[in-house]
């Protein structure tokens, strides 16, 4: 929380300070939902004078989990940008906190930033940490401090893939929308696999993958590329795929490839991995078979670096690539068939932004939800 | 006021309390007396020095100086026995001795605090000792408070009514539920006849359900030997939820004298569609919490609870869906649940509105709009809130749910009298509006009997289980999905 303070201030934004509530010790028992209620009340009381007039704003409830307080603490930093966007009450809920000595502890604070006309605005936060071994009451902890009214996501910020174990079915129960991060997954194929089952038997909530929300400008990108208006039957001549990402990007890569096949109309027939080398599949096509290769890259950042799809068709050779540069643009070329050289902006898309967006949308991602149901079987064909 | 049990529990945290903040307020009448009466030999200055010091603790108002040295000449102690023919003699002299030296008319309030059980033998005591007026009487009145539970069933309702009956007439009787003596449970009124917004919307036409929640987050606690005979049903749904549910879906009353607001509520309870005993398992949902967590710290489940059998079948969870068969609320489910072990302590009325159609921003079937929502928050955080739908500021055109949120306490600071204290000063006043007639107390009665015969013939040997701190047992999740909708968040 002294992070985010930090991080408030360094952003241009005024924060107040973090309080232990009272009534609930660091190591206590017991920790009383009213005495946080009266502690976030009195927060806003004090601060509310003369001279400044506080407004609370909340769209919504976050709940966010991480597994441990070194996960936990990269979190706030990230919070000032995320209720600017996306005013919310923050449960931060720490499943494991070396701090902690005996079952919960809870911290409340504010965090706030200058609206129009000086106004200053605020949202709620509220920490709740468990000690070792006490990870399972964290959800009924937490669950009286939700306001009602108000959609309620659960961000679910470990590295375990979803449904993982008890805390995630109860925390998920709690939560309209859940929002993950498939990046930096220890086991991409078992992890798409289990996400898919779960996000398929979920209804009616909306499931959000972070590496998805990354993928909007390739997709865009490679969209523009193969615009039927602008190449005709461009789409319909792809043959090859192939694609880099960096160390633990796969279900990304994966993700990508779900919507081109959905997308194109792409039937798997078959996969084969070649242990740190490369993984391929081949799909067919309603012209021909087509085939994808995905390549991991030794070091760098985890996301997609590169990737080329070439298109062949009688009177037709061409080949797009789309590079990373840097983390802010992405360059598409073209080759062949009216060849072309673009580099376009690639805001560098937070986590905080791209959770602020997501939060912010209330219906189904059906193109999400068929690209991670292909993703599905393209890692139940390299298992197999 | 003399109060019978004046040295128990409702006394010390409420009524005492109660009628201290009444003399602050400088509402109570200038000659005013309340006298405690009780089995424990007392004397006078150690009973007000416990008064004093149960203010300190259960009063919203702490002693002040020199209201309180004003307010202590005004206590007075008598021991006694309920059954005592002999005690009710004596209580009458030592109050025709106490009033002349007030300046008391010989207005008495008698609050029973009492086991229902005594509540008769009281009453013919305090007639057989001349301490009841006749209810003609203009020069002054004699007024009874009987505490809930009146009765365990119909039957013996019916019993307590009669025996009230034999020695009052009903003009002097006030079954007091401090439910309704709450600031936002007499707003439901002002709420919806005094704002032009709401009724024409309040019916069949544009209201798709209602639900009443009265979550409890505390166990049994030192209660399990009441508890264990009375259960949720009885101990919330037959009083304090029926009416309320009144108050929520009653006609418009033509004037806002009791019996015609009585008469009213009771139209309502007349009109709810009986559950019959082989119904009970589709509309009703009953449950004891397990094991889990409660502010974070594990807590037993019902069956370990001190004094709890451990076969026990008492529930401690209802959940019910019923209907108001009239012109109003024709087809319009009324979903109640009310439980202990819950996450908070919370109570509310929401009223959720019909969809809008699907068109222009409810195209997606698979993410429709969120409802409007009117929603009472009874206790704690009085107030009531409007869930609607707004576009979210930005050059998509997206649709999210806000909440537009009255608190009580932000608008009027921290003003509201404890129920009681209202309730008290009605009670003096001869305003029985928020008390309980004996016709509506039987026909909830009657209407709750069905269910408890319902359980009464299955037999059960087990309930459903819930967690402590969860909102309540996946069967009372059924119950209302099995209708296309949810539980609300609270």
């Amino acid at each position: 929380v002294e992070d985010a303070v930090t991080h408030a201030t360094e952003a241009g934004l005024t924060a107040l300070p973090a309080v232990q509530v009272r009534g609930a010790s660091v190591d206590g028992e017991r920790i009383d939902p009213a005495a946080i209620e009266q502690e976030l009340r009195r927060m806003r009381d004090d601060g509310d004078d003369a001279e400044r007039s506080i407004t609370r704003a909340c769209m919504s409830n976050l709940i966010i989990y991480c597994d441990d307080q070194h996960s936990a603490d990269a979190i706030p930093p990230e919070l000032g940008t995320l209720v600017e966007r996306h005013p919310a009450r923050i449960l931060l809920l720490v499943g494991e906190a070396s701090s902690v000595a005996a079952g919960l502890a809870a911290e409340v604070s504010a965090l706030c930033y200058l609206g129009t006309g000086g106004r200053q605005i605020c949202a709620e936060h509220v920490r709740l940490a468990a000690a070792k071994g006490a990870r399972r009451r964290l959800a009924p902890a937490a669950r009286p401090l939700l306001i009602g009214d108000l959609p309620t996501a659960l961000w679910w910020a470990t590295p375990e893939p979803p449904p993982a174990g008890e805390i995630f079915q109860e925390l998920s129960r709690m939560a309209d929308q859940i929002v993950y991060d498939s990046v930096g997954w220890r086991d991409p194929a078992r992890g798409v696999i289990a996400a898919a089952d779960w996000s398929a038997s979920s209804g009616t909530r909306r499931v959000s993958d972070l590496a998805w929300a990354r993928l909007a400008p390739w997709r865009r990108l490679i969209a523009e590329a193969f615009d039927p208006a602008r190449l005709p039957g461009g789409i319909e001549a792809i043959r090859d795929v192939e694609m880099e990402h960096g160390p633990h990007g796969l279900p990304q890569a994966w993700l990508l490839i779900g919507w081109l096949a959905r997308c194109l109309g792409w039937r798997l027939t078959t996969g084969k991995m070649r242990p740190g080398v490369d993984i391929a599949w081949t799909f067919e096509s309603q012209t021909g078979p087509v085939r994808v290769t995905v390549r991991r890259l030794p070091e760098g950042s985890p996301q997609i670096r590169d990737v080329k799809i070439r298109a062949v068709s009688p009177g037709l050779e061409m080949q797009a690539t789309i590079t990373l540069l840097d983390a802010a643009r992405l360059a598409l070329r073209i080759d062949g068939t009216m060849p072309s050289d673009n580099v376009v902006a690639m805001p560098p898309p937070s986590r905080a932004l791209l959770l602020a967006s997501q939060l912010s949308e209330r219906s189904a991602d059906p193109l999400f939800r068929d690209a991670l149901a292909t993703s599905r079987a393209l890692a139940r064909a390299v298992l197999t | 006021m003399v109060i019978f049990g004046g040295g128990g529990d409702l006394s010390r945290r409420k009524l005492i309390p109660a009628l201290y903040n009444l003399a602050l307020d400088g509402v109570l009448p200038a000659h005013f007396a309340v006298l405690g009466f009780g089995r424990t030999e007392v004397a006078l200055e150690a009973f007000r020095a416990s008064c004093r010091q149960n203010i300190d603790r259960y009063s919203r108002r702490p002693v002040q100086e020199p209201q309180w040295s004003d307010f202590e000449k005004k206590i007075h102690w008598m021991t006694g026995g309920i059954g005592d023919p002999a005690s009710y003699v004596a209580l009458r002299e030592a109050l025709e001795a106490l009033e002349p030296t007030l300046g008391i008319p010989g207005n008495r309030v008698f609050y029973l605090s009492i086991p229902p059980s005594l509540i008769e033998p009281c009453v013919e005591n305090l007639r057989a000792a001349g301490l009841v007026t006749e209810p003609d009487d203009a020069s002054r009145f004699t007024r009874i408070i009987v505490e809930k539970p009146i009765g365990h069933d119909l039957e013996s309702a019916k019993e307590i009514n009669r025996g009230l009956a034999r020695g009052l007439a009903e003009s002097q009787i006030y079954r007091i539920d401090h439910y309704l003596g709450k600031e936002t449970v007499q707003n439901i009124m002002v709420m919806r006849f005094a704002n032009a917004i709401f009724e024409p919307l309040w019916n069949q036409k544009y209201v798709d359900h209602v639900q009443i929640t009265v979550a409890e987050e505390e166990g049994v606690g030192t209660r399990a030997g009441y508890y264990e005979e009375a259960g949720a049903l009885r101990d919330m749904v037959q009083n304090h939820i029926l009416q309320v549910l009144c108050l929520t879906a009653m006609e418009s009353p033509w004037s806002l004298t009791d019996d015609v607001i009585r008469d009213h509520k009771l139209e309502v309870l007349n009109c709810l569609r009986p559950i019959l005993p082989s119904q009970v398992d589709d509309s009703v949902v009953r449950a004891q919490y397990g094991t889990g967590y409660h502010h974070g710290a594990e807590v037993p489940g019902y069956r370990r609870e001190e004094k709890v059998k451990p076969e026990s079948t008492t529930e401690t969870y209802v959940a019910l869906k019923c209907y108001i068969d009239n012109w109003r609320w024709a087809g319009v489910p009324f979903y109640i649940r009310t439980g202990k072990r819950l996450p908070k302590r919370a109570s509310e009325i929401a009223v959720q509105f019909k969809e809008v159609p699907p068109i222009l921003f409810n195209v997606d079937p698979e993410a429709p709009l969120e409802p409007n929502v009117l929603a009472l928050r009874i206790q704690p955080d009085e107030g009531l809130s409007l869930r609607i739908s707004a576009k979210l500021p930005g050059t998509k055109l997206r649709v999210h749910p806000v909440k537009m949120d009255f608190h009580y306490g932000s608008t009027f600071g921290d003003q509201s009298p404890e129920a009681y204290e209202r309730l008290l000063l009605d009670v003096m006043a001869g305003d029985a509006t928020l008390f309980m007639r004996r016709d509506a107390v039987e026909a909830s009665w009657a209407w709750i009997m069905n269910i408890l015969d319902g359980w009464q013939q299955k037999g059960d040997r087990w309930l459903p289980e819930y967690t402590a701190g969860s909102w309540g047992p996946l069967e009372a999740d059924k119950l209302i999905q099995r209708d296309g909708r949810l539980w609300r968040t609270l």
